[in-house]
């Protein structure tokens, strides 16, 4: 932002518009009887606010019908947020601080649009938008009347030489659009609509909620007024940053609501022992028994079980050493999960970068070939691992099929007898998660292939004309330009396919027979892992101790990344 | 240009706002009107409209996109969704059916069936997953094995209360019964009814009649009738049958628990202790039915690889005789193109023991309405509404009564019909939660167990060693 759009600092104006304001002082401005009225209305609301929200928390807490109680105090705690906030609000604006304006419009926004939602959910709104969708569906066709008044408005763009009459046909097409519409909604249900929500706001809570918004839309509005913002001593900037909220706050709600708030949640969940339907606080205990390892020597001859504590079960044996684990399966888990993000990523960067190379010469059809390498990325996950579970088959997979046709050959040759085989691509442990590895590659193979011919078409080819006219050979352009300039795609590549891979869990869930993740857990995954506890268990308090777990690991390696590439990354 | 821009931004809003209160008109519609104000709990009945259509993708059918079967709802209604885990589009269209004809024979019910589960999605965790938002069904089928866990968390209700004077607990088979009468809380059953069996089912041997008789192998069928369907006898034909070469396999079975505990009953094990509080699966016998099992595969190498859907090579041609329940009876009737039958289970040292495998109806302990939904569970287990059930092949009615087995015998193919009836009565292993653990962390534990040792990565010893060691962590809760 240029430094001379600002005017003056601390310069009052006004908070939409951002114009500059009459009163340029640093001091601050004279308030006058109205806008002091509005500020002390606003406070006596904030201090009614935080009475109710205190009020609101305590029922919460009291109420007997929120039966999860994890979600009762996590509500409750959101809500007493909401009544310090107001309080702190309450302190600021009457202190005429700048910042109780922002709270009290922060807090407003947020409680406004609550309530509004709210009311829609009173009234029924969300619960019939399905059927609002069918009988669109229904009707859609009265919108052919629509066409119809726009053809007739388009007829009279060619009366460009009698006014008159391209206005008539203007007015009669607008006539026509406008009365398609109306019947239309008619057809929907405009009118029970109408009904319905009169009789809805007969609930006295539909009222309270209405009642609610209206109080919280007004006291939003009454602190955006610029005689309020004047008051307060709001400057551009200030200005610029409320109407900058205002553009994010539909996502920033959204964030918070659906993102920030669940992994909050579920960071309380995992220092409890809920089952969805109540938890009580265990603190660490889920993290401990997650991370009990025991290391012990045993004897030769001798089964684990005689060294190991109880409740420790062999993840590993070393020589004469033993690992046990309180929780084996999430050791063998993530153990899965690294190799088969180390595999994926290997098998569909490095080839998605020999690939991108050939597709980015110009030889006829590269076009074709580059659809073609797609289209994998583009299909469902979940499909594809259906069509491959049938490709791998052993009985009647067509990959069997074919390594049995291609041994037929061989077997054509003199004195050459091979038996044919019969591999268990998804039933044995030593070939399912290799299985696994070799479908997802070549899902992702074209996505990073088309990452990498963006990079690649984004290196001017001046330089590689350079270098040849250099003497380079092609194999030394590839390693000495090539690779270092497609750095930053790379990391991005890599980067990306490692998060995704570190997340895997459709493939498992749905090639391996359920509840997943066999067999012999060879093909259990960490995300897989905290899915069976959470929900085939119900244990979701250890679950989200897991996938708290998985996230600081998935955290850790991309920070690594990052340190890598800054260290690397001018090579 | 920013007058037009001002003229859209204006059409659009008023757009919006009609939608939105067209929805809100379709709202009111779609409550019950007998459903509590949506300041109160979730209920399940509240919850219908707005879950109808998710259900759907949520679940989808095997063949078709299973739209929600819903009656309209008049304004004295009430509105009750209920919810089983149907196998096929077939089973979907026949629950329906019924669904259609009990809501119109209950008085002032408004039924709204829902078909749950698909290849890519469980059906008990999407069920768990509704039930801890509220917004699970007021009825629905959940297996044997789920009962305790359901129960003890308060999830279902106890409808002892609610049990009329006409209802008696001996009109179903004793062995669901004694589960679904189980209280927890003084290790006694009669006492509580957390629900009424749906079906029951047996398992049988889906024999491949072309393969047997190309392999020169005796009949399965007349074997049994004169009592020599042994272990050997079965053995002979899976031998003689993968004989044949090329892709054809003698044996296949699917990777779940009741597929080696099959083995393991028969040779006279199992998998708990006789009060079920602990993991019997080492035991002399129970490692003895699960030596031969593994046997199957891999010495004699006559199976299809445990791991693998058997299902699939069986209805192809290429597997001589394949382990499956009742429920395999409608997909084998449509994909068959050769000569099929089923055959008893194998006598093993201990006999043989099938499994008796059951599900049950059950009642959503937040239901707004459970007298109605008491109603709905009898009028979903009825012997007219077994019989249309059965007949559709997947299952056998749960209800003891000769009628019903007659019925059942008649629905064939397969024209042995009373191999799941002889199953049946010969003191099956009854399909049962476990009261004092957890069942899915048992099965959990003792399936990659199975798995190790039935594709040779584990030696019978180190199985027998530590087959409980994890397995018996699932009792101490």
């Amino acid at each position: 932002m240029r430094e001379g759009s600002q005017g003056e600092p601390g310069s009052p104006c006004d908070p939409i518009k951002g114009k500059p304001m009459a009163t340029t002082t640093a001091r601050k401005p004279a308030t006058t009887a109205g806008a002091a009225l509005v500020i002390r209305l606003g406070a006596a609301w904030h201090a009614l606010l935080a009475f109710g929200l205190v009020a609101a928390a305590w029922a919460l807490l009291q109420a007997r019908w929120v039966q999860r109680d994890g979600l009762r105090l996590y509500v409750a705690g959101l809500i007493l947020l909401g009544a310090v906030a107001s309080v702190i609000a309450l302190v600021l604006l009457l202190r005429r601080d700048g910042r109780g304006r922002a709270i009290s419009l922060g807090l407003n926004y947020i409680f406004g649009v609550g309530s509004l939602l709210s009311l829609l959910g009173v009234l029924g709104l969300y619960i019939s938008l399905d059927e609002v969708a069918a009988s669109f569906n229904r009707w859609v066709w009265l919108l052919l009347g629509v066409l119809v008044g726009f053809l007739i408005g388009s007829v009279g763009d060619r009366f460009t030489h009698a006014p008159t009459t391209q206005a008539a046909f203007h007015r009669a097409g607008g006539w026509v659009m406008g009365a398609s519409a109306i019947i239309l909604l008619l057809a929907m249900g405009l009118i029970q609509g109408v009904i319905g929500l009169l009789s809805g706001l007969g609930n006295p809570l539909a009222l309270v909620l209405l009642s609610a918004t209206v109080l919280f839309g007004l006291f939003f509005w009454l602190m955006l007024r610029p005689q309020i913002a004047v008051a307060f001593g709001a400057g551009e900037r200030d200005a610029e940053a409320v109407s900058g909220f205002l553009f994010i706050a539909p996502n920033l709600l959204g964030f918070m609501l659906f993102f920030a708030g669940p992994l909050l949640f579920s960071l309380y969940l995992s220092f409890t022992n809920s089952d969805s339907f109540t938890a009580e606080f265990v603190g660490l205990r889920n993290y401990i028994e997650i991370f009990s390892l025991q290391f012990a020597q045993v004897p030769p001859g001798q089964r684990s079980g005689a060294v190991l504590s109880s409740g420790y079960i062999e993840l590993v044996r070393l020589g004469d050493f033993v690992v046990g684990a309180k929780d084996r399966i999430f050791w063998i888990a993530l153990w899965n999960t690294i190799v088969y993000c180390f595999w994926v990523t290997m098998l569909s960067v490095v080839p998605a970068l020999l690939v991108a190379t050939i597709l980015n010469s110009k030889i006829p059809g590269m076009q074709f070939f580059r659809a073609i390498y797609f289209i994998p990325s583009i299909a469902g996950v979940v499909g594809v691992a259906v069509i491959w579970k049938w490709l791998y088959n052993s009985n009647i997979g067509f990959l069997n099929y074919g390594i049995n046709q291609v041994l037929g050959l061989f077997n054509r040759l003199p004195f050459v007898e091979i038996a044919p085989v019969q591999i268990a691509w998804l039933a044995s442990q030593q070939t399912a998660l290799a299985s696994i590895i070799i479908m997802a590659a070549w899902q992702l193979l074209g996505f990073n292939t088309i990452l990498f011919l963006a990079g690649l078409q984004g290196i001017p080819g001046e330089i590689y004309e350079a270098a040849t006219i250099d003497g380079a050979s092609n194999l030394q352009r590839f390693r000495y330009m090539t690779l270092p300039l497609l750095a930053p795609t790379t990391f991005f590549v890599v980067t990306t396919t490692l998060i995704t891979t570190l997340q895997v869990f459709s493939e498992p869930f749905v090639m391996t027979p359920p509840p997943g993740g066999g067999p012999n857990n060879s093909t259990m995954t960490a995300v897989l892992y905290l899915y069976q506890r959470g929900f085939n268990r119900f244990e979701q308090g250890y679950a989200a101790a897991v996938a708290w777990v998985v996230f600081l690991f998935i955290f850790a390696v991309t920070l690594v990344q990052f340190r890598l590439q800054r260290r690397y990354g001018d090579m | 240009m920013q007058r037009m821009q001002r003229r859209f931004s204006w059409i659009s809003l008023i757009a919006i706002l009609t939608l939105a209160l067209a929805a809100c008109g379709g709202g009111t519609t779609a409550q019950p009107t007998t459903a509590p104000a949506p300041t109160e709990a979730p209920a399940p009945t509240e919850a219908a409209a707005a879950t109808e259509a998710p259900a759907a993708t949520e679940a989808p059918a095997p063949t078709e996109a299973a739209a929600a079967t819903e009656a309209p709802v008049a304004m004295d209604e009430v509105a009750l969704r209920w919810r089983t885990r149907p196998d096929n589009q077939a089973e979907i269209d026949v629950y329906s059916q019924i669904s259609s004809e009990i809501d119109a024979q209950l008085d002032n019910i408004s039924l709204t069936y829902e078909p749950g589960g698909s290849e890519t999605s469980s059906y008990q965790d999407v069920l768990k997953t509704e039930l801890s938002a509220g917004t699970a069904p007021d009825v629905f089928w959940i297996p044997g094995t789920d009962i305790a866990d359901f129960a003890t968390r308060g999830l279902i209700l106890d409808l002892r209360d609610l049990a009329d004077a006409d209802y008696n607990d001996s009109d179903f088979y004793p062995g669901p019964m004694f589960h679904l009468t189980f209280n927890p809380e003084t290790g006694m059953t009669g006492e509580t009814l957390w629900g009424l069996p749906r079906d029951v089912s047996t398992f049988a041997l889906y024999l491949n009649n072309d393969l047997i008789e190309q392999a020169g192998a005796e009949d399965p069928r007349v074997l049994a009738a004169n009592g020599e369907w042994t272990w050997d006898k079965f053995l002979e034909t899976a031998i003689a049958v993968n004989n044949l070469g090329g892709d054809v396999k003698g044996f296949g079975m699917n990777a779940w628990w009741a597929n080696p505990g099959l083995f393991i009953n028969s040779a006279g094990g199992g998998f708990f202790n006789e009060d079920r509080t602990a993991c019997a699966l080492d035991s002399d016998a129970s490692v003895a039915g699960m030596e031969f099992a593994s046997r199957l595969y891999n010495e004699f190498g006559v199976a299809v690889p445990y791991g693998e859907d058997s299902e699939p090579p069986f209805l192809a041609g290429n597997v001589g005789m394949f382990l499956n329940g009742r429920w395999a009876t409608p997909g084998t009737r449509a994909s068959a193109e050769f000569d099929w039958d089923v055959v008893d289970v194998p006598i093993g040292p201990g006999g043989a023991r099938s499994w008796l495998f059951w599900g049950a109806y059950v009642v959503n302990a937040n239901t707004a309405h459970p007298e109605e939904a008491w109603q709905l569970v009898r009028a979903l287990t009825t012997a007219e509404t077994q019989s249309k059930i059965a007949e559709l092949g997947a299952n056998i009615p749960s209800r003891v009564s000769d009628a019903a087995i007659q019925a059942f015998l008649t629905y064939t193919p397969p024209a042995n019909n009373q191999a799941f009836i002889n199953n049946l009565a010969n003191d099956p292993a009854i399909e049962g939660p476990l009261w004092a653990g957890s069942w899915p962390e048992f099965d959990a534990a003792t399936g990659s167990k199975f798995t190790a040792l039935l594709n040779g990565d584990l030696t019978l010893e180190d199985y027998q060693a530590t087959v409980c060691e994890e397995a018996n962590q699932a009792f101490d809760q």
